[in-house]
């Protein structure tokens, strides 16, 4: 429960849980508006776009990015 | 029904990038018309690099908008602030329309949109359209000293 209640913040009265970053821990949104985005995004672009990246937040998005770009020239030395 | 062509974005080469960050320096500066960083720090301007130098595997690489070809910052904008032309073409940022909602900084699957308190709005790679002419390339690629950086086709 008191981790519940660090994970959210209390506006107009109601509890709006925190998304944590999957990877670092860090809260970067609201968890319902990630998923209504993650929706949102699956219905209008398809699966052009990994929506399960949405659950990083943007600079360990970043970090994955710039690891798939390093990867991808290692692979390609080898 | 317009041809798409392939969207315009800054292509890397890893193996070159020293993690100078001329890059986001160069960027920063245009975007905020100073040429001096030093002036521009004591005059109060806000400085915002749409191009940001991260480290993976021990290796520094410049990261900023891929222009994707289906891209998820559009179509979760609210007011299309975001959008790009029916033929393809860079995926545009109108920062007098954003209304700072942040859907797209949770939709961008690379984290190349940020907002900024300073700005109202977010910021994104723009390849310097409205900075340097058509067909010169974007600061970020003229500053760099090894030519990590060069205008090519998006990979997004």
């Amino acid at each position: 429960m008191a981790d519940e209640q660090e994970a959210a913040e209390q506006k107009g009265g109601q509890t709006r849980k925190l998304m944590p970053c999957a990877s670092c821990g860090r809260d970067y949104a609201r968890e319902r508006q990630v998923q209504r985005l993650q929706k949102k995004v699956a219905e209008e672009v398809g699966d052009s776009v990994d929506t399960g990246l949405m659950e990083l937040c943007p600079p360990c998005r970043r970090k994955r990015y710039a690891g798939t770009l390093v990867a991808a020239r290692t692979d390609t030395e080898s | 029904m317009p041809q798409k062509t392939l969207s315009p974005a800054i292509v890397v080469d890893v193996e070159r990038c020293l993690g100078c960050r001329s890059c986001e320096l160069a960027c920063a500066k245009s975007h905020a018309g100073i040429d001096d960083i030093a002036e521009g720090i004591m005059s109060g301007v806000t400085l915002v690099p749409r191009v940001k130098v991260v480290e993976a595997a021990g290796k520094p690489v410049p990261v900023q908008c891929r222009h994707c070809e289906s891209p998820a910052c559009v179509a979760v904008c609210p007011v299309d602030a975001l959008h790009r032309d029916e033929e393809g073409g860079p995926v545009r940022l109108d920062p007098e329309t954003c209304i700072g909602c942040r859907a797209c900084v949770i939709a961008c699957p690379y984290g190349a949109v940020e907002y900024y308190e300073e700005l109202e709005s977010v910021a994104k790679c723009d390849l310097c359209e409205g900075i340097v002419r058509p067909g010169e390339d974007p600061m970020c690629v003229s500053a760099c000293p090894t030519r990590a950086l060069s205008l090519g086709e998006s990979d997004g």
